[in-house]
């Protein structure tokens, strides 16, 4: 299976191609794409500098540019020129790494789409804050890695979702930061998972409500709730992650 | 009560004391009547702002029900308005002008609608650059209609919203505008919602 990994920092990306150039089956690629609201050049050379210091600490970023598998886009990931040059690709899944959200041409220059890895448990929990509503409301938390469509949250095939045990962490920020390092955990399992003889999604129907950015008000409560360890009431005893 | 509902129950009690100091009243929580949500739509003989303040100071408002109004045209009309402020208000005025139909069962889908554009467009707006740049009376109308329901839904992404606006705008903000009274209906409408959750 090829797999792309979209994003905007060679070092981002560089973790996760870590991650799953072990899983079997896989033939990995890295596109950096500038993000928006910065130039191109500014965002090649800062890219370039951090290939730099990856390349100090081993070869791989090197063979990497040597295979062709590293790939600075000039352009934004809907521009024309990087649809046409992903589709030349024939990659058969991305991994999302970019703070953007993709366009239908994008999407569909993947054969299978573009996984996203979402610290919310779906369809329950879309848009933002998913953690801290969770945390409030009560609710288990966890990661939901889907095939993203142009909506928020909204894409129909789920491959994994699972809950994940936060009591360690004692601040919103340390959760946070704990459940988004979990993409080195999560996209591997999904890719193994899609290279499966016959994989099969849970249904993401949309239904979800979506969150909203948090008042200061709440986030205040849910530090609170964490340093109580009022989390994942519902975790079952033999959760793994 | 669990220690999650306390932790809740001690912000929300925090931020009505809050309130109460910026509306310069002592606000028990029992003191407002109640509210009845429509089956199906309520009838108006007010225009919407007048009803508005009447709500705002608690005070009755008739409601007698009647038949839905079409919500499907409503919508698409709202959302192609999206970056006209003037018509938004024209259309969400004659629409409610019984404001209490913000709760209707038919009015999902546009309480979701005025939610996200609050909560995303309004937001990014009013935090990258500044307060003078929105329209005063839309932005407050649509809050005074989300206040109104969060009063009657335990959907907390709701009162978060007031909470949020209270955080977001200042507090010596007076709107130069000729409905800047609808800062204060806001304001009264919000520590309903705050005394419903508490209560």
């Amino acid at each position: 299976m090829r797999t792309g990994i979209l994003a905007h920092s060679f070092s981002s990306a560089f973790a996760i191609y870590k991650a799953v150039r072990d899983v079997p089956g896989q033939e990995v690629y890295i596109i950096i794409s500038p993000p928006p609201h910065r130039s191109a050049l500014t965002s090649h050379l800062a890219n370039l500098a951090r290939f730099v210091v990856a390349s100090l600490n081993g070869l791989d970023p090197v063979r990497l540019f040597a295979k062709g598998r590293l790939i600075f886009l000039r352009a934004p990931l809907h521009d024309p020129a990087s649809v046409d040059r992903l589709k030349k690709l024939k990659l058969d899944v991305g991994l999302h790494k970019t703070g953007v959200i993709y366009r239908d041409v994008t999407i569909n220059a993947f054969r299978l789409g573009i996984l996203n890895h979402h610290i919310g448990i779906l369809p329950g929990y879309r848009g933002r804050s998913v953690l801290e509503w969770s945390i409030l409301q009560g609710d288990p938390v966890g990661i939901t890695v889907f095939f993203i469509d142009t909506g928020i949250d909204t894409g129909a095939r789920i491959v994994v979702s699972e809950q994940v045990d936060i009591s360690a962490y004692k601040s919103v920020g340390e959760a946070k930061e704990y459940l988004f390092n979990l993409d080195q955990v999560f996209f591997p399992k999904a890719l193994t998972l899609l290279t499966g003889s016959n994989p099969s999604f849970e249904v993401n129907d949309g239904t979800g409500p979506r969150y909203f950015v948090m008042s200061k008000l709440f986030r205040g409560v849910v530090e609170q709730l964490l340093q109580a360890n009022e989390v994942n009431p519902h975790l079952p005893q033999d959760s793994s992650t | 009560m669990s220690t999650r509902q306390q932790i809740i129950v001690n912000a929300l009690r925090q931020r009505w004391t809050e309130v109460c100091k910026q509306l310069a009243t002592a606000a028990d929580l029992q003191q407002f009547s109640k509210w009845k949500a429509p089956t199906t739509w309520f009838a108006s003989s007010d225009d919407s702002l007048t009803a508005i303040r009447t709500l705002a100071a608690d005070e009755p408002i008739a409601c007698s029900e009647a038949a839905a109004l079409d919500e499907a045209v409503f919508f698409d009309q709202l959302q192609s308005f999206s970056r006209d402020p003037e018509q938004r208000f024209e259309l969400l005025t004659t629409r409610y002008r019984h404001p209490l139909n913000i709760a209707a069962p038919s009015e999902q889908r546009i309480r979701e609608h005025l939610l996200e554009r609050l909560m995303v467009a309004d937001r990014a707006r009013l935090e990258q650059h500044s307060i003078d740049l929105v329209n005063v009376d839309d932005l407050l109308l649509r809050l005074n209609l989300i206040g109104i329901y969060a009063s009657f839904t335990t959907d907390l992404r709701y009162l978060d919203a007031l909470n949020y606006y209270y955080e977001l705008l200042p507090a010596a903000w007076r709107p130069q505008s000729p409905q800047n009274w609808l800062r204060l209906s806001y304001l009264s409408f919000y520590l309903r919602a705050l005394a419903t959750h508490l209560s």
